[in-house]
């Protein structure tokens, strides 16, 4: 039976490696505007020169092409360079809507020097259809970008099958969430979605126990088929299946327990075997570092005001990690504080008076200055009461 | 330096703990019902609850600071006045009967080794770092339950208000939390003479571990040795409770005290005599009490769900004449009596400072019913479709479908009577109450799958053995 189905699934596999993954590719380099006619919209200056086009963008603009993917297309990877940072948009036509109209799919481009490479999953995005008509790229105003090349990746079944399995064992890190759901295992097909699958939420891709679900009914079908076909009994089927189910609570254990073993594991590399100076945990990076070290400083009065990124956790931890020493977010005591911390946000600049101003206006009338800068925009300032 | 300081657990933990075990035995009385590992197990549980529970009490009465001076004064008492009733009492020793042995295979037994290896490493690896070895990172840690552990130790008192923005103090409405987890940790830091995180949430691996333990006990009495280890391999594997059991919260706390509760009821129902049965019911009846004062969810949910089952299961006991009318009266009165004990101190505290009966905001105040349908796609999701509890909920709905007749026929509906009524309680308030976005976000909604994991195990594990009894 075992070496039936061994045989079967080499026999049904052999096929499928003869098609290997496939890539469409537009090089826009030498001069080329690959494919056929493109259509360029509100830019004045697209211009193809030897490392590639480029476009300077007066407004905000696309410019499109006709196309007919042969494959199923599953990913797109973009050699771009941009003297800006902002965020682009891949564009692409509806086939089943006849009126003018593009889906978007924005992407971000941190300004650089030289080309850099984009990878973009479209294969676990609901709106992607790869027979679209016209397919393109759009920047905003200002945008001053080298477009090098355009890559079209098709993976094969077999290519899907061992990506998909890969992913179903990509681990989470550990996020504040994580105390309320897990969202693995979770499945997706292909390199590039793999990579990039926890940094969305929800991931990319579909439940990977639709998988385990998949296999249950297998088992279950034919758990039901022995006790109608060849007569077994209810209860020895029942015990069956319930082996299966044992199997696959092993390999599920032994899944997610490695995905918590995996935020300890990072727990000790990024913070327990790290110096002070260059811990950092989790999503709160250097917060507690910096915290620890502007500790004796800042509980040396009965308060200090504390400037964090928006409405976020970091002030409920400043009130825990230093209590009863007491931060100020706001109020009049705020301009009192002889010592304050910012963390994690560029919102606080001390202006040429030395006044401590955010974007609401001067919060500090000082003067204050700066005692130590840490990481991730964390400043300890002085300022005078 | 943090090792030598986490050593104080033991003596923090020295006296609540035998005086767990000494009230154990008293409700015991001449009857142990116990195994002996499973009376320090649970004395752990249920005397530190109770222990700082009196602590609370006499501060709040008499005005007794929360030092180490008053922490010992509480624990002292409270452990010569329970040791005086345990002298008093006949202490009568038996085995208690172990459900037949079942032999255990080689092979069945490598896996056992391996799984329990790798059970270990997950637990420890998990609870050492995240507990011991990294600072507070999860919202209700930073913001109820650890800084008011530490404003309480700081202050030597129970303190309502809390810092705000403005630097000020003000009430905060976290404070209708009871303070058991917060009082408990407070002692530790108060033994130790510093606050030191990894000792005070030490605490957690430990009720993760009792909870553990008192599911494997709870099985094997009516069980295999074999059963048992499953279905504590079941609860210990499930992610979602690891992650709450290494982490600083405190839902594993409750979950091991609403196990308590109801799996007393379950050996009550299945015990030989009623010298056992009254046993189990006293134990029964405390550990329901206590309840009251572990989180908010326990007195508007858990316990009403209790005593309903509790009423029922007299119901049954007089129908079928296992007890009489007058007994059944009795054995109600006697929780009400326990309940009533630990009410009054705690609601009376709260009207008394003006705190909210619900989860910080009032439930009875914000009760307005509208649907929210889109709740159950998440709820759903959670349930099934995350990596949160593996395969616990489709196993549970097969079981309950295959062993119907026993799953809904008394001893075992008492486990799964009480996890559906309560669940499904759960279910109307996050589709028709404000309490929809605690399932939206599935914040609320995976706690009280928390608060009743042991009890889903428990019964997915008892039915699977019958699913196993029928094959031999």
């Amino acid at each position: 039976m075992f070496r039936h189905l061994v045989i079967g699934l080499l026999l049904s596999f052999l096929p499928l490696t003869a098609s290997a993954k496939s890539t469409i590719e537009w090089d826009f380099k030498n001069g080329q505007t690959p494919p056929g006619r493109w259509e360029v919209r509100n830019f004045s200056n697209v211009k193809p020169y030897q490392e590639g086009v480029v476009i300077i963008a007066d407004q905000d603009g696309y410019m499109t092409t006709k196309t007919e993917f042969k494959k199923k297309i599953d990913a797109v990877i973009i050699t771009i360079q941009t003297a800006q940072d902002m965020e682009a948009v891949l564009l692409w036509q509806e086939p089943s809507i006849s009126v003018k109209g593009y889906n978007q799919l924005p992407f971000v481009l941190e300004k650089s020097d030289t080309p850099q490479v984009i990878d973009i999953d479209l294969s676990t995005l609901p709106i992607w259809n790869s027979r679209t008509p016209e397919f393109g790229i759009g920047v905003p105003k200002g945008a001053q970008v080298l477009i090098e090349k355009i890559e079209f990746v098709s993976y094969n079944p077999l290519e899907k099958i061992i990506h998909g399995v890969l992913s179903l064992w990509k681990f989470d890190v550990y996020s504040p969430q994580a105390i309320n759901f897990l969202w693995g295992p979770f499945l997706n097909f292909n390199p590039i979605a793999r990579a990039d699958m926890y940094l969305m939420d929800p991931p990319l891709g579909a439940s990977g126990m639709w998988v385990v679900y998949i296999i249950l009914a297998i088992f279950g079908l034919r758990a039901g088929k022995n006790i109608v076909k060849h007569n077994q009994s209810q209860a020895k089927a029942l015990v069956m299946f319930l082996s299966v189910v044992g199997v696959i609570w092993v390999v599920m254990d032994l899944r997610m327990g490695s995905e918590i073993l995996s935020y300890a594991l990072t727990d000790w590399k990024d913070h327990v075997l790290q110096k002070p100076g260059e811990k950092n945990l989790r999503k709160h990076r250097s917060f507690h570092d910096t915290v620890s070290d502007a500790l004796p400083t800042l509980t040396s009065s009965g308060s200090y005001f504390f400037i964090g990124p928006g409405k976020t956790i970091y002030f409920s931890a400043m009130r825990y990690l230093t209590y009863p020493t007491r931060p100020i977010q706001s109020g009049p005591k705020f301009n009192e504080a002889k010592y304050g911390l910012i963390f994690g946000t560029t919102d606080a600049v001390i202006n040429d008076s030395g006044q401590l101003t955010t974007s609401k206006g001067v919060v500090h009338d000082g003067p204050c200055s700066l005692e130590k800068e840490y990481r991730d925009f964390a400043y300890l300032l002085k300022c005078k009461q | 330096m943090q090792t030598m300081t986490i050593l104080w657990l033991i003596p923090a933990l020295a006296l609540p703990t035998i005086s767990g075990w000494l009230v154990l035995r008293a409700l015991e009385w001449k009857t142990p019902v116990l195994f002996k590992i499973e009376r320090w197990v649970l004395g752990f549980l249920l005397g530190l609850t109770l222990t700082v529970f009196v602590t609370f009490v006499v501060h709040i009465t008499t005005g007794m600071a929360l030092t180490l001076k008053g922490y010992l004064i509480v624990q002292i008492g409270l452990t010569i006045l329970l040791g005086l009733i345990w002298f008093s009492t006949v202490r009568a020793q038996h085995a208690v009967p172990l459900h037949s042995k079942n032999q255990i295979s080689s092979s069945i037994r490598i896996l056992i080794i391996i799984l329990a290896t790798w059970t270990l490493i997950k637990i420890l690896t998990a609870g050492i770092t995240f507990l011991m070895l990294t600072p507070p990172y999860l919202d209700d840690t930073i913001d109820n339950w650890n800084l008011r552990s530490k404003v309480y130790f700081v202050e030597k008192q129970i303190q309502i208000e809390l810092p705000n923005e403005l630097g000020e103090l003000e009430l905060n409405p976290l404070s209708s939390y009871p303070p058991a987890v917060p009082l408990a940790k407070a002692s530790l830091a108060s033994f130790a003479g510093k606050w030191s995180e990894g000792l005070v949430n030490s605490l957690h691996l430990l009720w993760f571990i009792s909870a553990l333990a008192l599911i494997f006990f709870a099985i094997r009495r009516h069980s295999s040795f074999l059963m048992a280890l499953i279905g504590t391999y079941i609860l210990s594997s499930l992610p979602l409770y690891l992650m709450h059991g290494t982490n600083p919260y405190s839902d594993v706390f409750l979950s091991a005290h609403i196990f308590a509760s109801i799996s007393m009821l379950f050996h009550a129902l299945n015990a030989q005599d009623s010298r056992e049965r009254n046993a189990f019911f006293r134990i029964g009846a405390l550990a329901t009490a206590l309840l009251v004062f572990t989180k908010n969810e326990a007195m508007m949910m858990y316990v009403p769900g209790i005593l309903f089952i509790l009423l029922a299961s007299l119901f049954l006991m007089k129908k079928n004449q296992i007890a009489s009318l007058k007994q059944s009266i009795q054995i109600f009165a006697m929780y009400i009596v326990f309940l009533i004990s630990i009410v009054l101190p705690w609601t009376a505290f709260k009207w008394a400072n003006n705190l909210t009966f619900g989860n910080a905001q009032s439930l009875l105040e914000n009760l307005k019913l509208s649907w929210h349908p889109s709740v159950n796609k998440s709820m759903a999701i959670n349930t099934f479709l995350e990596g949160n509890w593996i395969l616990l909920f489709p196993l549970l709905i097969l079981l309950l479908i295959v062993k119907r007749k026993e799953a809904f026929r008394f001893p075992i509906l008492i486990l799964t009577g009480f996890f559906l009524l309560v669940f499904l309680v759960q279910i109307f308030l996050y589709n028709f109450t404000y309490l929809f976005v605690e399932a939206m976000y599935q914040t609320g909604f995976a706690r009280g799958l928390i608060h009743l994991a042991p009890v889903v195990v428990m019964t997915t594990t008892l039915l699977l053995a019958k699913c196993h009894k029928k094959t031999d």
